[in-house]
């Protein structure tokens, strides 16, 4: 894809999903590196500058609960989902579902009134 | 022999880089840091243990700059939502506001100048003043402008005036401007008796005293020896408006036509810039008048100039905008009155 915009248009597109998906995988305990390696297995790629940032603002909008643990002898800051958290995801998973079907349906529309008029 | 740091005063340098740079309170600043300690410990650890081996200096160094400058990496923990001094909503009336001002403000200094060369100062010193205060200018608008939105932005922000409208206190649409109705009958009066006047000044010198100061002034020899031309030339700027008006000839004749008026003007006003004043003492020269007839003159020529530039810029502009046209479309491009 050569176009100038794409970059910012694929960020701006990313950015909603990036909380989605980090609420969504935080319903299991994480600290920031496994998360992180998580998202990208998952593939998802994030910065870490830009991960560590949002897990904090979250944990301040109440989603996640964090606290600093000792593992493999070096201390670490686990995250999870709070009840306030579990209860957002789910509200917003219901809400991409909604945005991606109807994403789906007018693609797919606009697609066909395409190939008739061509 | 200065000694390499070691990865450990390298983690410990970088993490007291971001820490200084965070602007929070300590203890929210020493949880950071630790995190992003804590972070980068792990991916230390994650490629000794792919290497098999402990990470060499350099190696922890490039994974520091591949992790950002100190700077990159505090702003990102601001706690305050992104905000600049200027908003990217009001951003595009600051632009034009900012823009607005200094043409504004150097159009006055420039028709200042114009009419302080005519005074007589001197033009060396006149564009050394100039370019001192277009600098200032640059300096002091911006700052003014950029002053006054960002207390504006401070009390949207705080007070959020633009969520407070309503829709029934918006101003009502003003009426179209209809176009004046052409009164060519009233045009063409106006028109032959502005150049009876015209020849009346620029022929019969008592009507010229009466005119222009009953005797105390008289025009200059070059404005005399170039009246035929000067009256001329304001015959023929009518008449063109005429030739426009009954689409008498076609729309490249007359751009031609405007275009070598336009060179005649401003080639005539130029001869008679150079020659000097433009008035002169008359038969009934009175000492006393020297003051006002330095003034008239530099009034007139100041105006003259003025006019000029005008004129140039005008032109240069449709200069500019033939050549586009003509560029765009090479073989349909044609001039258009």
């Amino acid at each position: 894809m050569n176009l100038p915009a794409f970059d910012n248009l694929r960020l701006e597109l990313r950015r909603g999903c990036l909380v989605l998906a980090v609420l969504a995988k935080l319903r299991s305990e994480h600290h920031g590196y496994a998360l992180a390696k998580a998202l990208r297995e998952g593939g998802l790629e994030i910065d870490e500058n830009t991960l560590y940032p949002l897990l904090r603002r979250l944990e301040d909008q109440k989603l996640l609960a964090s606290a600093w643990r000792v593992e493999d002898k070096r201390n670490k800051r686990f995250y999870r989902l709070s009840a306030e958290g579990r209860a957002a995801l789910a509200w917003l998973l219901e809400e991409w579902r909604n945005i991606n079907s109807a994403v789906e349906r007018l693609s797919t529309v606009s697609m066909a009134t395409g190939r008739r008029k061509a | 022999m200065k000694r390499e740091p070691t990865n450990e005063e390298l983690l410990d340098r970088y993490i007291h880089a971001v820490k200084m740079m965070l602007v929070l309170p300590p203890d929210k600043m020493e949880d950071i840091g630790a995190e992003v300690r804590s972070n980068l410990e792990s991916q230390v650890e994650d490629q000794a243990r792919v290497l098999g081996r402990e990470l060499h200096p350099d190696e922890v160094s490039a994974l520091l700059k591949r992790h950002g400058h100190p700077m990159k990496v505090a702003l990102r923990y601001r706690d305050a939502p992104e905000r600049g001094l200027i908003s990217p909503a009001l951003f595009p009336l600051y632009w034009f506001t900012l823009r607005a001002v200094f043409a504004v403000w150097v159009t006055i200094r420039v028709i200042v100048s114009v009419f302080a060369f005519q005074g007589a100062s001197p033009a060396g010193t006149i564009l050394l003043n100039f370019g001192r205060d277009v600098l200032l200018a640059g300096i002091i608008i911006p700052a003014g402008v950029t002053l006054l939105f960002a207390i504006w932005e401070q009390l949207e922000f705080k007070f959020h005036y633009s969520e407070r409208w309503k829709p029934e206190a918006l101003r009502p649409v003003p009426p179209r401007p209809q176009p004046p109705k052409p009164r060519p009958m009233v045009q063409f009066i106006g028109q032959i008796a502005w150049l009876i006047f015209l020849a009346l000044a620029l022929y019969s010198p008592s009507f010229f005293w009466v005119w222009g100061g009953r005797g105390v002034f008289s025009p200059s020899e070059a404005l005399y020896a170039t009246r035929f031309a000067v009256w001329l030339l304001a015959f023929l700027v009518i008449s063109q408006s005429w030739l426009r008006y009954t689409r008498f000839a076609a729309a490249r004749w007359r751009q031609a036509l405007r275009i070598g008026l336009v060179v005649s003007g401003v080639a005539l006003a130029i001869v008679l810039l150079w020659t000097g004043d433009l008035l002169v003492p008359g038969p009934k020269w009175d000492p006393t008048q020297a003051k006002p007839l330095a003034t008239l003159n530099q009034m007139l020529a100041g105006v003259m100039v003025l006019a000029c530039l005008l004129v140039a810029l005008a032109f240069l502009r449709t200069l500019i905008g033939l050549i586009r046209r003509w560029s765009r479309h090479p073989h349909t491009a044609h001039l258009t009155s």
